[in-house]
């Protein structure tokens, strides 16, 4: 399934947070969404996933069922194809693992056996099987970060090729070790048909794992693209204010090299 | 699964005290009595429309306040939030006692007047704190108007008293302090919604759980936020408002009772709220049972004895919990 966004604006108060926005996260492609903070990556996945209503502009959905505006779908319909991970996470009960990864079959009507087996597929996806009776307060913010991605993996896991899948920030508290694994399981994902947007700040990273890149300043675009085309010399500027070189490192990936 | 088999011990434990505790009180008589027809006119009174009548009493309104307790923890995403904490309790008792004050209980509604203004005060108090929670955007100063909110009321329930004649202020008093001295069986039929409100709140277990993750993260897996919320906070109103127009506020149960099933049981709202409903009957129970023995023949108001145990626990909880709490 693919997700449009077309000429979005949203506004809150005074503030612009979003300004004319066209992107596309387009089924079996990784798409990475950068730009300072600030810039409105957030706001383009609330926006983007209905979580928060744009002042102009629409949402249109394309899949197997044809092409339709997101808001005609109903609660349920859209978390049935839409899962997204939001930034911070706020849980402070005490529930086992495996309890969060099965609240993400809320929306579903497929029976006890099945979600079960789901979630442990995913934890097993991220080596989170010896975790799986402990409880999720008592984890360190890797691990939390870990089951929370299971989470909203799960939600679309029996379906991946009619999902769209959305995470703001998924990698910050993950070791590196962790961070591939997810991109990993991201491709994967992808493969199989699931639209996917990260936001992200580790730039390099995104070059190497993303299909396509949305760069954001200011609460606009400034470029959308395949990675060697968007990240430049001058769109680092122009995004981030920092001078850099771009040149191309080993295995066709981009590295970034600080002028100072 | 082993820790799930303690909600049917809870049941059995609940059938067997309500029998014992209908034996207990000023008078000598017991269920055994009952059974083998030993008993005098004035005893067979006492049985039918005192004892039955307050254990029935006790018990729905000890489940209700416990399972009000946790839907108002899930909702708020803080295990200290509790009606009686956040005013929506005090609330519901000025309302009531506005309504005594003023002399309209009076009128041809009655006990249900009572409650139903009850209900008022606790909805307009909860509608409040949430109303104050969206525009500040955090928790904690949802809680922290909710405890401002909850001195207003309970310094309205003090003018009322003042301005009182004497049998009124009676009344005034056992708001605040709660008892199920007042126990009969217009008052049971009267309690009979909070059933009806705690088995619609089990049935919003899952859409529970989903809002402990977060408002998005509740979005995100299909929930209507805003609609999820109105529900808790009008079948929550109505379990504590009908329940202190009842018998007052019993203090600390709401709070206490849902972290002891989430201690020893699990924090999963299905298991939660059926679990609440028993422990929170049981302790209630036990609590008045105490309180109409303890001093016999006269008797100490419920609320103050699950005060006095409820008040240490949820020190010791806030101590236990340093630094795990989002408060």
């Amino acid at each position: 399934m693919t997700l449009r966004m077309v000429g979005c604006c949203y506004r809150v108060g005074d503030h612009v947070l979003l300004e004319n926005v066209s992107a596309t996260i387009s089924s079996g492609v990784v798409t990475g969404i950068l730009g300072a903070n600030g810039a409105g990556k957030t706001s383009l996945v609330h926006i983007a996933t209905g979580a928060e209503k744009a002042d102009e502009g629409s949402i249109i959905l394309s899949g197997s069922a044809g092409e339709f505006p997101l808001q005609t779908l109903s609660h349920l319909a859209r978390a049935r194809q839409i899962a997204v991970l939001p930034q911070s996470a706020t849980l402070e009960f005490p529930f086992s693992v495996e309890e969060v990864v099965l609240m993400s079959r809320i929306p579903h009507l497929s029976d006890d056996v099945t979600n079960r087996a789901l979630a442990d597929e995913v934890l097993n996806l991220f080596s989170l099987n010896a975790l799986s009776h402990r409880t999720y307060t008592s984890l360190s913010g890797g691990e939390k970060q870990r089951v929370q991605i299971c989470r909203v993996i799960c939600q679309v896991f029996d379906q991946v090729e009619n999902a769209h899948l959305m995470f703001d920030e998924p990698i910050a508290p993950l070791d590196i070790a962790h961070q591939v694994a997810f991109f990993r399981l991201i491709r994967k994902l992808a493969f199989e048909g699931a639209a996917i947007g990260l936001v992200l700040h580790d730039i390099e990273l995104a070059c190497q794992y993303c299909d396509e890149l949305i760069l954001m300043s200011h609460g606009k675009v400034i470029g959308a693209g395949k990675p060697k085309d968007v990240i430049t010399t001058d769109s680092i500027q122009m995004a981030f204010d920092v001078a850099v070189t771009v040149v191309e490192g080993p295995k066709g990936g981009l590295q970034l090299v600080f002028d100072d | 699964m082993q820790k799930l088999m303690r909600l049917p011990v809870l049941v059995v434990l609940l059938i067997l005290l309500s029998l014992v505790m209908l034996g207990v009180g000023s008078s000598d008589v017991s269920l055994l009595d009952m059974f083998r027809g030993h008993t005098s006119p004035v005893n067979e009174i006492i049985f039918w429309q005192i004892r039955l009548p307050r254990i029935l009493l006790a018990i729905i309104v000890g489940a209700g306040v416990s399972v009000a307790g946790a839907a108002i923890q899930g909702l708020f995403r803080n295990p200290l939030a509790d009606p009686a904490l956040i005013g929506v309790s005090s609330g519901a008792a000025l309302f009531a006692a506005a309504y005594m004050v003023l002399d309209l209980h009076s009128s041809a509604f009655g006990l249900l007047g009572v409650s139903g203004s009850a209900f008022v005060g606790g909805l307009l108090t909860s509608w409040l704190v949430l109303e104050i929670g969206k525009r500040s955007g955090t928790i904690s100063s949802m809680l922290l108007a909710g405890i401002a909110f909850n001195a207003i009321a309970i310094a309205g329930v003090g003018l009322f008293s003042y301005l009182s004649s004497d049998l009124e202020l009676r009344s005034v008093t056992f708001w605040a302090l709660g008892s199920f001295n007042g126990a009969d069986w217009q008052g049971v039929q009267v309690a009979m919604i909070i059933p009806v409100a705690i088995v619609m709140l089990a049935r919003e277990s899952k859409n529970l759980n989903a809002i402990t993750l977060g408002d998005r993260d509740a979005y995100y897996l299909g929930i209507d936020i805003a609609r999820l919320r109105r529900r808790i906070i009008v079948l929550t109103a109505l379990i504590v408002g009908v329940g202190v127009a009842l018998t007052g506020i019993v203090a600390f149960v709401g709070l206490v009772v849902p972290h002891l099933i989430r201690l020893t049981i699990s924090s999963n709202h299905s298991v939660v709220i059926p679990g609440s409903a028993l422990l929170g009957a049981l302790l209630v129970l036990i609590a008045d049972g105490v309180g109409r023995s303890i001093i016999s023949p006269a008797e100490l108001p419920v609320g103050i004895l699950t005060a006095l145990l409820g008040g240490p626990f949820f020190v010791y909880l806030i101590v236990r919990q340093q630094g795990r709490l989002g408060v």
